[in-house]
């Protein structure tokens, strides 16, 4: 019992690390300026 | 084209300037938007997207030897490559963040553009400089 729980609070705390991340700003070039 | 770019899910703000050739994007906090969606939506409105400049937050992994960059919002991968301008960026973000339990990186770089018959499985970051986040 313990040792199931112990392991659902490691799920817990490790989904949001896994979610972290986003793109926050883009610079798109749009008609061949490369 | 701003108004189309502005209905994608994670778009804070849009402005595209035609003169310039170039749509200048933010994105709001906590978005699953990848540089994909918001290329097909500028292709659908009949202009054809090149380069990026991309600010990006996630956690550095390493995919088949590579350093790369997971962003958990939305699952994109994006493989870390040093920018022209910022040789030996990649290695030092590499020895900044890997062996750290759980580090959060914003990297800025450049997404080069590329097209669909290039066989390339992944966007590539050129990675001109970085920032670790420590929670």
């Amino acid at each position: 019992m313990v040792r199931r729980m112990l392991s659902l609070a490691a799920v817990v705390v490790l989904v949001p690390a896994l979610a972290r991340g986003e793109i926050t700003q883009v610079r798109q070039d749009i008609f061949g300026m490369d | 084209m701003s108004v189309a770019l502005k209905k994608i899910d994670g778009i804070e703000d849009a402005k595209v300037s035609l003169n310039e050739g170039r749509a200048d994007l933010e994105l709001e906090r906590g978005n699953r938007t990848t540089l994909v969606q918001i290329r097909e939506a500028i292709r659908r409105n009949g202009f054809t997207p090149k380069g990026a400049d991309i600010t990006v937050s996630g956690t550095v992994v390493l995919s088949e030897r590579r350093l790369a960059l997971q962003v958990g919002g939305s699952d994109a991968l994006y493989l870390l490559w040093d920018a022209p301008s910022a040789t030996g960026k990649v290695a030092e973000l590499g020895n900044a963040a890997l062996g750290r339990k759980i580090t959060e990186v914003i990297v800025e770089g450049h997404v080069p553009e590329q097209a669909p018959a290039s066989g390339a499985p992944r966007s590539v970051v050129l990675v001109k400089t970085f920032r670790v986040v420590d929670h």
